[in-house]
């Protein structure tokens, strides 16, 4: 019986979340950004074509065109999950829409869930073209299967669902278009919060409050970690980080957003 | 007389309106004890602000009332529980149906969320754009559907999965002459064939042709429960309408 209500509660979590993937991809803002995410990564071909070593320092050609797939990929992966998202959620969690959903066995949590598995569907398929234009590029430049891309772009994968759990938490708390602006500070945030952490730590006698900073820094989305476990893959950089705890502590960020945002849902959604 | 299949006691509902300094609570719905029993077509009248959508709201469990208790099919209604909505249909008052969406492919995610197996769901879907005219626009977008046409599915997905109850706010809004007999046609077919209607308007003539027992809303309260015969008895039910909301004035 449980295992049945198990299954059933799932099957509708997944029916809204299909439907959520079907209005994402109705979005125009998507195709913009995909296309300007394209045209970005097919520049990627230049340093193949181009024979001055000046111009890319002397490197590798085809590491200055997974250079250029890195810049793209974890640019405009970001901007669409944040901002398709924001657009979607004005529809979905719009009142109108509730209420009608609501009227039916549906649960806050299934229409949350739904929305998290669309959006992230949506945002998987925009990752799997970017990804595979690179690849293309590469593979037909270098004769080489190169493997590693797609294992090193993964990361813009939980960079995203990073985003998206964000977008969706902000707009639980504000339903509307600050939800995205806030989400890009959190992330800008998130990119400072390394220095910050090391400056307020570093000093001889660290007061309370400096302590606390440094403390809190551990709340920021860990962007700077995620995107050198991505170089580090694509064999861009050399850095020393401990891939398992990047992962984790982003698991763990994107859980706790996540049950906040459902939790704060739960309450607000019976009007 | 059957069972009530909906019974509401004490029902309240109460809101803050207003920000900071200016906010102010606001009394929607005070009081209502409402009786709807299986088989009739029960109307709920009332002008603008009456608390009618509200009421509505609460008896499908989008709005959380603030006092009372709601009885659905002799069972007490638990926030939380979704199972009772299973057995019911309901028409909101306004609906933003997502353009994109072809007119079956809409009614089949709708009915899909109720489990309705995906064969019968088909033959649903094709009977009940039958009955509404709808056949020819199947498989049409709903951004090229006239506002009448998209308040028509409206009705449809509230059918969908066969419910015993059917709640309508407002539904004839947009409707043409044409659509609104069929609709009353509808309706009384409903009727007939055992279904509860449960029908949110200030349209007098909706109520005159087709309800069987009518609740007065004003301001909240509800005024006045009786039957179309008794309406009609004391003058007419435009008059006895005004001649309630006037005295209560």
């Amino acid at each position: 019986m449980r295992i049945k209500t198990a299954w059933n509660d799932l099957r509708i979590t997944l029916l809204i979340g299909r439907e959520v993937y079907r209005w994402a991809t109705r979005e125009r803002m998507m195709y913009g950004f995909l296309l300007l995410a394209l045209l970005f990564i097919l520049m990627a071909n230049v340093p193949f074509v181009v024979d001055d070593p000046k111009i890319f320092s002397g490197q590798d050609p085809e590491q200055a065109a997974v250079h250029i797939g890195f810049v793209a990929v974890h640019i405009f992966i970001p901007l669409i999950a944040i901002f398709v998202s924001v657009s979607v959620l004005q529809s979905v969690l719009g009142r109108e829409n509730l209420i009608l959903l609501f009227s039916k066995p549906v649960r806050s949590w299934q229409v949350l869930g739904g929305t998290v598995i669309g959006l992230f569907q949506m945002v998987f398929l925009n990752w799997v073209l970017m990804t595979t234009g690179l690849w293309f590029i590469l593979v037909s430049q270098t004769r080489e299967l190169t493997g590693y891309l797609w294992a090193g772009m993964s990361v813009a994968l939980i960079m995203a669902l990073l985003c998206i759990s964000l977008t969706i938490f902000f707009y639980v708390l504000v339903p509307n278009a600050l939800a995205g602006i806030l989400t890009i500070l959190m992330l800008i945030a998130g990119l400072g919060g390394p220095l910050a952490r090391e400056t307020f730590s570093r000093a001889a006698d660290p007061s309370l409050f400096a302590r606390m900073v440094a403390a809190s820094t551990c709340l920021l989305p860990q962007v700077n970690a995620l995107w050198g476990v991505s170089m580090t893959a694509l064999g861009m950089f050399e850095l020393h980080l401990d891939v398992g705890r990047v992962f984790a502590e982003s698991g763990a960020f994107i859980i706790v957003v996540l049950a906040f945002a459902f939790v704060q849902f739960h309450r607000a959604s019976r009007f | 007389m059957n069972a009530p299949i909906l019974k509401t006691s004490g029902l309240t509902k109460r809101f803050s309106e207003g920000v900071l300094f200016s906010r102010r609570e606001v009394l929607a719905v005070r009081d209502l004890d409402l009786e709807v029993f299986e088989g009739e077509i029960f109307g709920v009248l009332g002008p603008n602000a009456a608390g009618k959508t509200t009421t509505l709201n609460m008896l499908v469990g989008v709005a959380r009332p603030t006092q009372g208790s709601i009885e659905l099919f002799g069972k007490p209604f638990v926030a939380g529980d979704t199972a009772p909505f299973a057995r019911i249909g309901y028409v909101p008052e306004t609906t933003v149906l997502p353009g994109f969406c072809s007119v079956h492919d809409l009614l089949f995610f709708f009915g899909r969320l109720f489990g309705c197996p995906k064969a019968l769901l088909r033959e649903r879907i094709k009977y009940l754009l039958e009955v509404t005219g709808l056949t020819k626009e199947r498989h049409v977008l709903l951004k090229h559907l006239s506002a009448g046409q998209r308040r028509q599915v409206d009705f449809i997905q509230a059918l969908v999965h066969d419910p015993d109850l059917i709640i309508l706010d407002e539904p004839t809004v947009y409707l043409d002459p044409v659509i609104l007999q069929r609709f009353r046609e509808m309706l009384l077919g409903l009727k007939k064939a055992g279904k509860t209607v449960l029908l949110s308007t200030h349209s007098l003539t909706e109520i005159e042709k087709i309800c069987d027992r009518v609740a007065v809303l004003d301001q909240g309260r509800c005024l006045k429960v009786e039957s179309r015969e008794e309406f009609m008895k004391a003058g007419g039910m435009e008059e006895e309408f005004m001649r309630i909301i006037h005295h209560e004035d």
